[in-house]
């Protein structure tokens, strides 16, 4: 498996465990546990490689090379007109996909069905570490592709090495969405029915002109029919095209790993903060929580101006840090320091250019965010005394800590601060001097 | 206007083989397909040139019309089907030449390439190919002709980038190709009068990912070839052949699948090449479909590459049963026969030298000759082929198993039901009847002669009184003379009447199906928009409104050939009446009753034109974007049915009234020209009694000698052509009913 994803799950599975043994009576802490696990059989899943091609292109032969040999049940999914998927299982096992979802075989015979119950698809575990990197999905050449394509990552068409690439190919292949061409191969079957190396030559030279560029690579194997030969050990070709399809589908499925935990983290960071946000939202004494109240009519009344257009981005940025500073000042005395919880800052006006998002959409939603995480802070800072039950505090300062990490919200609060700092030398407001570093990471803990 | 470019080749006509098949031993050659169709043939000349010596100048005209359509007579036999099946290997096998046309791995067939067999070349030329013209390439460059046109009716303004590219592609290689040379060579034809081996590769070939090699490019003329003809003296073939190549279908370069479809048009036998590994599938079947309207008697399916399986003995079986079932549902009560076989195995066995054997050790599917009996097994090993008998044994199971031998008996037999052999029937049964008008007319000559032989004798001074009654005769048959000249007039026209309301019949039947079916198809289209559900794919059902079509047609146009033979039957009495008043005894051509091949059917050709509604799906999606309301949707849909298919109305009407007027113009030709040839046999006869009667009058009295020496020379010559004419008329009917036997062998394997 991916190393990306490797450590991603680890990284994942930790946190999880972390939130679930905080046992928080917490609505968003219930989601966030219930998207990770999402998350983790997802980022586990093994991308999907689906078989396509007219009738008799030599799809299940392809099937078997990238299996290896003899594990494939041929005789069962032989003349099986619905999909078959083969996925890595600890023991060789038989599920069957009806309408009513999946069902077990104990002994081999997707056509003992109970009457009744229609065989979409039939699924097969096989302990084979290859299905460790990829699952394969031999499809039934009737099949609608766009059907098939849905859940796979990579596709494999594949034609004929003495007929290749027909228009009735080109018609449906060139249907499919262009993320379909990056990660599609075109495997050429039955090169052995070529006559010399010349021709196999000549033949890749034709398929990659003439598909160019609807595939990511072109290969040529000869994929020998299993029932061909007597002993299973045979059934793979002897001139290394397996070899060759395999480590192309591996290099694939590797890639594409990789770009789904870069995709996976990034899915995992916003869920951490927007659970980071919402925490104990419920949980707070009557006089704290009017006290996060009124700082959110403050806030929200600054995003207004700026939704209206009536305030810079800039300048509803300085206020909303001011009135942070006065909301913190006001829930723990003496934590901004030198300053009482007046509001009375000098202002400073247009410190615009410092990188923050120019277009009014974007600005806004970088201010909502700010104030969202300052909403959390505030939380953070009035939980010290506020909350209803305050032996729990120990338990959400743990979820805290688990979720700051999971977000990298360490990082974030660090840009804010440097942000802020770096307003062209010009002393911006006093928030700046809240030390954001205590917030973030471990240092929440003391 | 051409050039003629020269070439030490071998020779072209004669037996002598194209290119290099000398390997073939006169042992395994084989041939002689079409004998019995050109038995026949024969036969008819033989019998036209007889009948010719015995009539009259108007019959005379007659048979040597229909003999110069018997000499011409050639049998058109293309071979199509999907690309890389095998069809340029196969037709090589079947020519049992196995480098006339160049093969290879990748599409290569360029251009349409017509094979003639037994026929002379024009101006003695061995191959001419001919270019396409400024406005052909025009049409082609400017963006793929017909399709292009048929996507712009569909989807106006909508640009098949596809097309667009392949056509760019096309130009460009061209004229790297040719450079200067190609806008010389549109329109005009090179010509050769020998083929060399290599000379097919520039014109006909794609030169496709070729090596680069020295001299002339291969392929260098093969954009802008229109067709090739060769002609190849009489190769297997008893009867005259033009064997027809064709690119392939289902190329997804998709100018070539253009000029395919264009060239399917006029052939009288189809032979579909299919794969064994891939047999039937939706393209073919889709090919086929096109094929419906070219008669279903007309095609054989050839399997090719069984050397392809893994297992043949196992599979084979497999892949027959499915193609036969798919035929069945395609074209059910058709008899279409299938051959199995390796295109590659007759090549091999035409010339089984060193690496032609090295090649077959590789493959397993040599096995098969060893299951079959035919080659026991510790033979099949390389090492045993340095036996000659060992290799003449194998040679004889490849070509056994090549589906050869079982390809040349089914072309045979499909000729005989074919167009060529309608014709021949239709000329023997007109030879027939002319054959016994003249014999009964005749004999009524024979029987006047012996009357007036006897009156003579007996009394001569009543010549005068004869003389007069032969005037009064003379004037009797002017005047049936002319009465025939206007009552076949007559009956000319009112046959065009009746054609002419059977084809509005019929026309207005036809548009009825269409209709009918366009509103339907709105109808549902409509029902499926406004359920909310936009079809992403909605695909026309044009195989069940020509299915219609073709029903409509065939029982329009059997009706209209019943009421025209009818009307013959009819017609037939008058004529006869006619003949009564001048020649007692005479016969006269009655028209047939329940032959119904009388009036061969017509193609339904037009109906596998490929119409704008039968495009690619991805073109009906843009089609459908276009218009907002289900109702705009559903009434654009009927229009465009209705408008694709107006053309293909016209056409079907156009060649059933063709059919018919054929066959009226040369029925009504015939009988009136057997007419006329009776009333000049009486006419002669006339003659002649008036000068013998003038002679005897001159004479004063007494007998003739003259003409009393002449009549028995006479008799006995009448009496000769009597017995000639009988034998005629005996054999034609022996000839048509082997003709007619060829058509109910068709017909018993279809039910």
């Amino acid at each position: 498996m991916n190393e990306a994803v490797v450590k991603l799950l680890t990284r994942v599975e930790n946190a999880r465990s972390q939130l679930a043994a905080a046992k928080l009576p917490d609505k968003a802490v219930a989601y966030c546990i219930a998207g990770l696990e999402r998350m983790e059989r997802v980022l586990a899943r093994a991308p999907r490689v689906a078989i396509l091609g007219e009738v008799n292109s030599g799809k299940t032969s392809v099937a078997d090379l990238l299996l290896g040999a003899g594990l494939l049940p041929t005789s069962v999914v032989g003349n099986t007109q619905v999909p078959v998927l083969i996925r890595y299982a600890d023991r060789l096992s038989l599920f069957a996909v009806t309408q009513n979802g999946r069902q077990r075989l104990t002994d081999y015979g997707p056509d003992d069905l109970p009457s009744g119950l229609e065989l979409r698809s039939i699924e097969v575990g096989v302990p084979s570490d290859r299905l460790l990197n990829f699952q394969i999905l031999d499809t039934p050449s009737l099949a609608d592709a766009a059907d098939t394509i849905n859940d796979a990552e990579i596709l494999i068409w594949c034609t004929v090495a003495t007929r290749a690439w027909t228009e009735s190919e080109r018609a449906v292949w060139s249907g499919l969405p262009p993320r379909c061409w990056r990660n599609g191969l075109l495997v050429a079957t039955h090169r052995d029915s070529l006559q010399d190396a010349a021709d196999v030559m000549k033949i890749e030279q034709r398929l990659r002109a003439v598909t160019a560029p609807m595939f990511r690579d072109v290969i040529l194997v000869s994929a020998a029919d299993a029932s061909e030969h007597a002993a299973p050990d045979i059934a793979v070709a002897r001139d290394g095209s397996a070899e060759t399809l395999v480590a192309h589908v591996e290099a694939l499925a590797d890639e594409i790993a990789e770009r789904r935990a870069l995709k996976g983290e990034k899915i995992i960071r916003r869920l951490a903060r927007l659970t980071f946000h919402h925490l104990a939202s419920a949980q707070l004494k009557t006089e704290a929580a009017n006290q996060l109240k009124d700082w959110e009519a403050r806030s929200g009344a600054l995003l207004d101006d700026l939704a209206h257009g009536s305030a810079s981005l800039a300048g509803v940025i300085e206020s909303l840090l001011r009135e942070f500073a006065h909301a913190v000042e006001l829930a723990r005395p003496g934590s901004v320091r030198g300053h009482s919880a007046s509001r009375e800052v000098a202002t400073s006006g247009g410190a615009g250019a410092v990188g923050w998002p120019l277009r009014a959409a974007a600005g806004q939603r970088f201010a909502r965010l700010l104030a969202a995480d300052l909403t959390a802070l505030l939380r953070i800072e009035l939980a010290h005394w506020g909350l209803r039950d305050p032996a729990k505090d120990i338990d959400y300062r743990m979820a805290r800590s688990a979720l700051v990490s999971l977000a990298d919200l360490g990082g974030a609060f660090d840009a804010l601060g440097q942000i802020l700092l770096s307003g062209r030398g010009r002393p911006v407001a006093a928030a700046a001097e809240i030390e954001p570093k205590r917030y973030g990471g471990s240092g929440l803990l003391h | 206007m051409g050039e003629i470019h020269q070439g030490e080749a071998l020779a072209v006509n004669g037996s002598a083989s194209l290119g290099s098949g000398g390997g073939a031993s006169s042992a395994t050659r084989l041939g002689g397909i079409g004998a019995p169709l050109q038995a026949l043939r024969q036969q008819l000349l033989g019998c036209g040139k007889s009948l010719a010596t015995l009539l009259e100048p108007a019959g005379q005209a007659l048979v040597s019309e229909a003999s110069r359509v018997l000499e011409q007579q050639v049998c058109r036999i293309a071979v199509v089907g999907q690309i890389k099946s095998g069809k340029s290997s196969f037709i090589n096998a079947l020519v049992q030449d196995p480098a006339l046309l160049p093969t290879d791995v990748t599409p290569w067939t360029t251009a349409v390439t017509n094979l003639h067999f037994g026929q002379a070349a024009p101006g003695n030329h061995a191959a001419v190919f001919q270019f396409f013209s400024e406005g052909e390439w025009q049409g082609l460059a400017e963006g793929g002709g017909r399709i292009r046109e048929l996507t712009q009716r569909l989807v106006p303004g909508f640009e098949p980038e596809l097309l667009r590219q392949h056509v760019e592609a096309l130009r460009r290689r061209a004229g790297a190709r040719l450079g200067s040379e190609f806008n010389q060579l549109l329109g005009r034809a090179h010509y050769f009068a020998s083929i060399q081996a290599d000379l097919l590769r520039h014109y006909v070939c794609s030169g496709d990912f070729a090596p680069n090699t020295a001299g002339v490019p291969l392929g260098k003329y093969s954009d802008i070839t229109k067709t090739a003809d060769l002609y190849c003296g009489d190769g297997p073939f008893d009867y005259p052949v033009t064997l027809t190549d064709t690119p392939g279908t289902n190329d997804p370069f998709l100018i070539r699948d253009e000029i395919t479809r264009r060239s399917l048009e006029s052939a009288d036998l189809y032979i579909v090449v299919l794969t064994a590994r891939q047999p039937l599938s939706q393209s073919d079947v889709s090919l086929l479909r096109l094929m419906h309207g070219l008669n279903r008697e007309r095609i054989i399916v050839f399997v090719n590459r069984i050397d392809d399986l893994a297992d043949i003995g196992r599979e084979l079986g497999q892949v027959l049963s499915f193609v036969e079932k798919k035929l069945k549902e395609e074209f059910p009560g058709a008899h279409i026969p299938i051959v199995a076989g390796s295109a590659w195995w007759a090549s091999s066995a035409l010339n089984l030298d060193g690496s032609a054997l090295d090649r077959l050790f590789e493959r397993r599917s040599l096995g098969y000759l060893s299951e079959l009996g035919l080659v026991p097994r510790e033979e099949l090993v390389r090492k045993a082929m340095d036996y000659a008998a060992h290799r003449e044994r194998l040679r004889q199971a490849l070509l056994s198993t090549s589906g050869l031998p079982a390809m040349h008996r089914a072309v045979t037999e499909l000729m005989g039901s074919s167009q060529a052999a309608q014709c021949l029937g239709q000329i023997a049964r007109c030879f027939a009847e002319i054959a016994s008008a003249s014999e009964s007319a005749t004999r009524s000559e024979l029987g006047s002669l012996t009357d007036v032989r006897g009156g003579m004798v007996t009394a001569p001074p009543r010549s005068h009184d004869q003389l007069l009654q032969l005037e009064q005769e003379a004037r009797v048959l002017n005047e049936v003379g002319v009465q025939i000249g206007e009552s076949g007039k007559n009956i000319e026209a009112q046959l065009t009447d009746i054609i002419h309301e059977e084809m509005d019949e019929l026309r207005i039947g036809l548009e009825r199906a269409v209709n009918r079916h366009a509103s339907m198809e709105r109808d549902v289209l409509m029902d499926t928009l406004e359920r909310g559900r936009a079809p992403k794919i909605w695909t026309h059902e044009g195989v069940e409104l020509r299915r219609r079509l073709a029903a409509v047609f065939q029982s329009g146009f059997e009706r209209a050939a019943t009421r025209v033979l009818e009307f013959q039957a009819r017609v037939a009495p008058e004529l006869h009446e006619l003949l009564r008043l001048v020649a007692p005894g005479a016969s006269v051509p009655t028209a047939p009753e329940g032959r119904k091949l009388e009036i061969p059917t017509p193609t339904v050709a037009p109906l596998s034109r490929f119409v704008a509604l039968d495009l690619d799906g991805s073109w009906w999606s843009a089609f459908l974007r276009g218009r907002p309301s289900p109702a705009a949707c559903g009434a654009q849909i009927e229009s465009l049915i209705k408008s694709e298919f107006q053309p293909v109305v016209d056409d079907l009407v156009a060649s059933a009234e063709w059919a018919l007027s054929g066959y009226c113009a040369t029925t009504t030709k015939w009988s009136f020209g057997i007419c006329i040839n009776i009333v000049q046999a009486l006419e002669r006869r006339r003659e002649q009694l008036a000068r013998s009667y003038n002679s005897l009058k001159g004479n004063g009295e007494g007998t003739n000698l003259e003409t009393s020496q002449e009549r028995p020379a006479q008799v006995r010559l009448l009496t000769e052509r009597v017995q000639l004419c009988g034998a005629l008329s005996h054999q034609l009917d022996i000839i048509t009913r082997d003709i007619t036997r060829g058509f109910g062998r068709a017909q018993e394997l279809a039910t």
